[in-house]
């Protein structure tokens, strides 16, 4: 099992934990886990798109900056939802952006988001169906992305993570 | 600073049709984001049964009504990211106390 499916498995015990009263401490880590099964399974298969197997691999996978691939998914999740916003980004895609990979954007902008709230904001009380719903939603995107990483919009997005795609057409 | 209107928020409120008929009510507010950024915040109170463990299937099922959402929010050019966040009505609804 790779660090994202076990980070996923880890986040899905979390959310189940004390069937009866939950403790906050499992809903946030649970949260948080989910998020960074995502972000763990785009970069390592972005640091392979880019490195392949070698062993620059783990270097790159750690100059993946979270902000970074936030600005990168809203990007690829606005030109699907709204195309002719941004001309200048939209040249390096294929429009339109497929459903599959805007439901993965979006998700990982909404993962980060919450993994932000579980673990900085103590004013905010998590539920369990909002541990389910991030933890069952990342499930999704690792189910959405093998479909879509090969795809030239997949990489566009892989690229634009990385910083490596200019806003300059 | 985009100002989200009175006109607009009730239009957000109302469900999309065909969405999942377990919805038992939409709570639309803006909030700052972890950069300070106001996103759009949508919370989805959920009814009925739900699973008691995390699938993809329930995600798929979660994430229909979040892409509505948000299509809808794109529909109404509301500049803003929006955050869907699902929670089921038992754990919001306003506990009663029990008096003898």
């Amino acid at each position: 099992m790779t660090l994202a499916g076990d980070l996923l498995t880890q986040s899905a015990m979390l959310a189940a934990q004390d069937p009866r009263r939950p403790k906050q401490a499992s809903l946030r880590r649970s949260v948080s886990t989910a998020y960074y099964s995502l972000f763990h399974l785009l970069v390592d298969d972005a640091a392979s798109m880019l490195v392949g197997g070698s062993r620059l691999k783990a270097a790159v996978a750690r100059s993946f900056e979270h902000a970074a691939m936030r600005v990168a998914a809203t990007k690829v999740a606005t030109a699907a939802r709204r195309p002719g916003g941004n001309p200048q980004f939209e040249a390096h895609l294929r429009l339109p952006v497929s459903a599959g990979l805007q439901q993965v954007c979006d998700l990982f902008v909404e993962l980060q988001e919450l993994r932000h709230r579980a673990d900085y904001d103590l004013g905010v009380k998590f539920t369990r169906v909002e541990a389910l719903a991030a933890v069952s939603q990342a499930e999704r995107a690792h189910r959405l992305w093998p479909r879509e990483r090969n795809s030239h919009n997949g990489k566009a997005f892989v690229l634009a993570s990385a910083k490596l795609l200019g806003s300059r057409g | 600073m985009y100002v989200l209107t009175q006109e607009v928020v009730a239009k957000l409120q109302r469900l999309p049709p065909g969405l999942d008929p377990a919805i038992s009510r939409l709570d639309v507010s803006v909030q700052p984001d972890q950069n300070g950024e106001d996103i759009l915040s949508f919370r989805v109170v959920l009814k009925g049964d739900l699973p008691e463990t995390a699938s993809a299937d329930f995600g798929e099922r979660l994430m229909r009504i979040a892409s509505a959402l948000r299509a809808r929010a794109a529909q109404l050019e509301v500049p803003m990211f929006a955050l869907v966040t699902f929670v089921h009505e038992s754990e919001v609804r306003p506990r009663t106390s029990k008096t003898a």
